[in-house]
């Protein structure tokens, strides 16, 4: 059974096949069709030109803009940190040593005592607090007193009863 | 379909046009059953080997086209299958689209309205076996599917056919 049906459909295609053929035009047409599918060589360089002129005007402009950038495009010379000024002791020196190995001059909590490096002047924690006992100068010659001295321990000063005349 | 296949390392593109068009063009007939539509399937077909040519003339030519042509022409009827209820297009495509009249020059009979009942893969399979002679597994090379699809292919085709046969002898 399925030997004659496998012979039977052969000779369906085979008897169907003389009925079908390509003529002339067909192929001509399957021909063009081909030829026209490929792209040509020289269509395959048409984009070289511009992408080349747009490289070329890209690597342009970022030369100008690098030399138009402040700085010229070097970088900027390194300049050495100095100390904050002091205006007690005038004319600092710069710091010999690298920036790490200097000593805080903010006071730092918890030490006894700071030791001041021999020939180098303390920094003053800063310029605005004012310390007691120093003077500033008052029409008159008079210093003024401080209104409150300092405790030491930090604590507040007693308050002063009033005692009865 | 027993001519010797093309080898593509000697020939121009339309050397290979002229020689394999005739054998090609039945193979697309016999998959969608529409000479219109095989002869488009196939133009579409040549115009992918053209493309490819440099790569694909080294090896078997013939082989490569087939197998697009094979691929398309299951997609077509697919689609085809699929928009069978809103047909679009002229009178002429709507016409050919729903009437019975085969191709051109293709034998009609029962044997051909069972064949063109089959489903797309089905048929495919049986062109390829009866009409281009391919074994199981260059069918599987052809349509991308494993051997024992092949086999599950062929035997529903085959069944469907006897079916079709013993009813035409009762």
């Amino acid at each position: 059974m399925n030997d004659e049906l496998e012979a039977l459909l052969r000779d369906h295609y085979r008897a169907a096949a003389d009925h079908v053929t390509a003529d002339p035009g067909t192929v001509r047409r399957f021909q063009d069709a081909g030829r026209s599918a490929v792209p040509e060589p020289r269509s395959r360089w048409r984009w070289a030109f511009p992408a080349l002129a747009a490289a070329v005007t890209a690597a342009v402009l970022v030369t100008i803009a690098m030399f138009l950038w402040p700085g010229g495009g070097r970088p900027a010379t390194p300049r050495p940190m100095g100390p904050p000024a002091s205006p007690s002791v005038p004319g600092p020196e710069l710091p010999t040593e690298p920036p790490t190995a200097r000593p805080s001059p903010a006071p730092t909590r918890g030490t006894g005592g700071r030791v001041t490096p021999p020939g180098r002047s303390t920094p003053e924690p800063s310029r605005t607090t004012r310390m007691p006992g120093t003077a500033t100068p008052m029409p008159g010659g008079k210093a003024p007193r401080p209104t409150t001295s300092p405790v030491p321990g930090g604590r507040p000063p007693a308050a002063v009863s009033p005692t009865p005349s | 379909m027993s001519a010797q296949e093309i080898r593509g390392a000697e020939i121009t593109f339309d050397e290979f046009v002229t020689a394999t068009a005739g054998r090609l063009l039945r193979t697309a007939v016999f998959l969608v059953y529409d000479r219109h539509l095989a002869e488009d399937l196939l133009q579409v077909a040549y115009e992918r080997v053209a493309r490819k040519w440099k790569r694909v003339s080294g090896g078997n030519p013939e082989a490569y086209a087939r197998r697009v042509l094979v691929n398309l022409a299951i997609d077509e009827n697919r689609r085809r299958a699929r928009r069978r209820d809103t047909p679009v297009g002229t009178v002429a495509d709507v016409e050919r689209l729903a009437g019975p009249p085969p191709a051109a020059g293709v034998a009609g009979g029962d044997l051909d309205e069972v064949l063109r009942a089959l489903p797309a893969k089905q048929r495919a399979v049986v062109v390829l076996r009866y009409w281009c002679d391919l074994g199981e597994q260059e069918i599987a090379d052809t349509l991308g599917i494993s051997r024992g699809t092949v086999k599950s292919h062929t035997a529903r085709a085959m069944a469907a056919l006897r079916e079709h046969m013993k009813e035409g002898r009762a």
